[in-house]
């Protein structure tokens, strides 16, 4: 009877357990012991920006460039290679081309300039459909520029988009194209290019949802009728050569004509300061740009630029970021007053500060933070939008910079956990 | 029976990591509330019991006291705490359950030599709590929990040479750990909650003697003295830049405790008892650190006891034993200058079975801890205990 009395006793204990914290309206302990949050600002205190070589892949790319800025030019080219919608007898009487405006960038003059399309002719690039990211050498050698195909004025104010007219030369090429019992040339589409230009227009790109379409007028013999087909591009990308200006006191991070800036900050002053523990909480990188030096795509802004952490040694060359899946914080938005660009007020500024603790971590001194336009970093390409499609470059004030209000910073919000009681 | 020993024992181990919220376990330099339980006996006379002859259960301090003891028995005892806490306008509560003690003597020379073990709570911690902060830009909380204890564990040996005397020599171990954990909630996304956690452990030996005087046949006296203990302090944190562990390990002692009691039986059926028991922890724990929020620690209680009938009891209350007292505490700590005093009256009750060779004790005890007038905060509490007290005669020889 005693050991069933007793195992009620301490069933009855048990269930009375009460561990739920008390919000304590008045605090009766020490507040030195619980520690204390407080924030900083840590300015720049090396920077460098640097070029790095790549090979940019467009077959993803949802805007197609034409034109030119500064130095840089762009032309598309395109391939329509599948005409099976076409009946075998028909004769093609008409042929257009149809290519959606998607926005354009400029340095501020937007004249209108005359755009042509050719035939490119080279064996030079056998297969560029599946070679989308060749640097081709000398392209004008694979374009014949004595055969025009079209012609068309180009002007930033027609939103709705471009129709180029095929004329007899260019429907001789897409009749060749599309006769499937005639003795097939290879098809290696044709580019559209220019004499002059001062901005750059950009069109819609396969896949994009406004596709570049071949439209097709076409009849049959002993038929008075008229059919018209629509064709979409099955393979498109754009050339690019070319760079832009810099200033010496400049750091740059731009995309295309691909270059990071390289930012360090001295957190062992910090540190010292403290004097003991400390952890991260939160983190923001302020940049300063220089507007006036910089060129930002009115329809993607600074799109995402992004924040790595310095894998290399600080101050060595080359210059490697780390491209760990996710660790990277997104720099796109402006200031109220947008003379710099902050770390977006998400979750971005909580992995900016990982991105600290893990720099702090492995006891990287300083701490360095490569600025990149995410494209640049290679695989970091398939978490955040792709930028091919954009030409941006952005200008950032350096750390010689005398006003410190144009210097680039960091600001921490950190915690000094608690002491020991005892 | 040795099933229900089992049981006990089970569960007591079970539910010993509970322990009393008490807002006053948390405070700086202390290893939170000290926890002077002789018997549960004593717990319902006023805390009192160091001198109390007892043949069937087991005084936690005064292991010279046993010698009354003829076979080999067993102590077992549980606790339930509710405490009300009144903070300045506010007023929470809560509720726990924890171990009590464990004691076993076995007589290896009738009434002369025993040898004895006891395992008895020493301090506990337990309090957790959310404080909301607003600075410039942020709203945050911090919840805090503090939590662990401290146990003193004794292996001893009783020496009675003289039917009036007895006098114990053991050797302490104390062991124990404390955790501070402390979380950091932001409702905000651009910011990361965050924790970080302070352990604390201690370990190490000591020395505790104890004693028991019948200096009349109404009349005992009783003590202990526990020497202080060489303490191995470590504290473990964990960085928060390079997340090692680190372990700072660091000597220190505990106080010297000491017990004095009286028992006087005024009447065949009625005991009078009173004890004082001290510790003085102003030093804190040695560890240069500025300790000025502790002081001693002290305890006086005053009981009396109406026993049982030792025989065929008519009347209800012959059946058992009935207790009753008062104590008068110092907690050891100071706010704003202020000592913590704790004031609870006890009652308790003994309820014999196999013919008197084993006792159930239940105590109950209420009482006040702080002033909420010079102190800030101030908690009423209730307590209640209970506790088994068996033998069997094994491992004894016979004569």
């Amino acid at each position: 009877m005693y050991k069933y009395l007793l195992l009620t006793i301490s069933l009855f204990l048990l269930s009375t357990c009460n561990e739920d914290p008390h919000q304590l309206i008045v605090n009766i302990y020490n507040e030195e012991i619980l520690g204390v949050i407080k924030d900083t600002t840590l300015f720049v205190i090396h920077d460098t920006s640097y070029f790095q070589k790549s090979k940019v892949n467009t077959q993803f790319a949802s805007r197609l460039g034409l034109g030119r800025v500064e130095n840089l030019k762009c032309r598309p080219i395109f391939r329509f290679i599948d005409y099976s919608t076409l009946p075998d007898s028909a004769k093609i009487d008409s042929a257009w081309i149809k290519l959606v405006s998607r926005g354009s960038i400029s340095r501020g003059n937007t004249l209108p300039f005359t755009a042509r399309i050719y035939p490119i002719i080279s064996t030079q690039f056998p297969v560029w459909t599946s070679n989308l990211d060749s640097i081709w050498i000398d392209p004008d050698q694979s374009i014949d520029k004595g055969t025009i195909l079209s012609e068309l004025q180009i002007s930033p104010d027609d939103t709705n988009g471009y129709l180029f007219t095929l004329n007899d030369a260019g429907l001789d090429l897409v009749r060749t194209w599309a006769d499937s019992a005639a003795i097939q040339e290879e098809n290696y589409g044709f580019i559209i290019d220019f004499e002059m230009a001062d901005y750059i227009q950009y069109f819609s790109a396969v896949n994009s949802g406004a596709d570049p379409e071949l439209l097709l007028k076409y009849s049959f013999p002993a038929d008075t009728a008229v059919y018209r087909d629509t064709l979409l591009a099955n393979f498109d990308a754009y050339l690019y050569e070319g760079d832009y200006p810099r200033q010496v006191d400049r750091n740059y991070s731009s995309s295309l004509i691909v270059y990071n800036s390289v930012l360090f900050f001295n957190f062992d002053n910090f540190l010292n300061q403290v004097g003991g523990e400390v952890t991260i909480l939160s983190a923001n990188l302020e940049l300063p740009v220089d507007r006036d030096q910089s060129l930002i795509d009115p329809l993607y802004d600074i799109g995402n630029l992004v924040t790595l952490n310095l894998e290399s040694e600080p101050y060595e060359t080359p210059v490697e970021a780390d491209l760990s899946l996710g660790f990277y914080a997104i720099l796109n938005t402006w200031s109220e007053d947008s003379s710099h660009i902050i770390v977006s007020s998400n979750d971005n500024r909580k992995t900016f500060a990982n991105m600290i603790r893990a720099q702090l971590a492995n006891q990287k001194k300083p701490l360095g933070f490569v600025i990149s336009i995410a494209d640049n970093a290679d695989n970091k390409s398939s978490v955040v939008s792709d930028e091919k499609e954009q030409f941006n470059y952005l200008a950032f004030y350096t750390s010689k910079e005398a006003n410190p209000s144009k210097k680039a910073r960091l600001t921490i919000e950190y915690w000094i956990p608690a002491k020991p009681r005892l | 029976m040795k099933g229900s020993f089992f049981t006990i024992f089970v569960y007591g181990i079970l539910i010993s990591s509970g322990h009393c919220q008490s807002i006053f376990s948390g405070l700086e330099n202390g290893i939170g509330l000290r926890q002077y339980i002789t018997t549960t006996r004593g717990m319902g006379m006023g805390g009192t019991g160091l001198a109390l002859t007892d043949s069937t259960s087991l005084n936690s301090y005064n292991m010279a006291a046993w010698r009354y003891i003829n076979n080999t028995k067993i102590n077992v005892s549980l606790r339930y705490i509710y405490v009300s806490t009144n903070l300045s306008e506010q007023k929470f509560s809560s509720s726990t359950a924890n171990f009590g003690g464990l004691q076993l003597a076995i007589p290896i020379k009738k009434n002369r030599w025993i040898l004895g073990a006891s395992f008895t709570p020493y301090s506990s911690i337990n309090f957790s709590y959310i404080l909301k902060y607003q600075i410039p830009n942020r709203s945050y909380e911090q919840n805090v929990f503090y939590e662990g204890n401290v146990a003193r564990s004794q292996l001893g040996l009783v020496w009675s040479p003289h039917g009036r005397f007895a006098f114990s020599a053991g050797l302490n171990y104390f062991f124990g750990a404390i955790k501070d954990r402390y979380y950091l909630f932001f409702n905000d996304p651009t910011i990361s909650d965050n924790f970080y956690v302070l352990e604390y452990q201690f370990r190490g030996p000591g020395f505790g003697t104890s004693a028991h005087l019948m200096v009349t046949n109404q009349l005992s006296l009783g003590g202990f003295l526990d020497l202080e203990p060489s303490i191995e302090y470590t504290l473990i944190r964990r960085s928060t830049i390079t997340l090692e562990e680190t372990k700072t390990l660091t000597k220190t002692k505990f106080p010297v405790f000491a017990g004095l009691g009286s028992s006087y039986q005024f009447y065949p059926q009625w005991t009078l008892s009173a004890d004082f028991a001290i510790q003085n922890w102003k030093k804190g724990l040695n560890n240069q650190k500025v300790a000025d929020n502790v002081e001693g620690y002290y305890q006086l209680g005053f009981g009396i006891e109406h026993s049982h009938f030792k025989g065929r009891a008519k009347l209800f209350l012959n059946k058992f034993d009935t207790r009753a007292g008062f104590s008068y505490s110092n907690m050891g700590y100071l706010i704003e200058g202020t000592s913590i005093k704790e004031y609870a009256a006890h009652l308790g009750f003994g309820i014999p079975f196999f013919q008197g060779r084993a006792r159930l004790d239940l105590a109950f005890t209420g009482g006040i801890r702080g002033d909420k007038t010079e102190t800030i905060v101030e908690e009423t509490f209730f307590r209640s205990f209970i506790s088994i007290s068996a033998g069997e005669l094994w491992f004894q020889k016979v004569r």
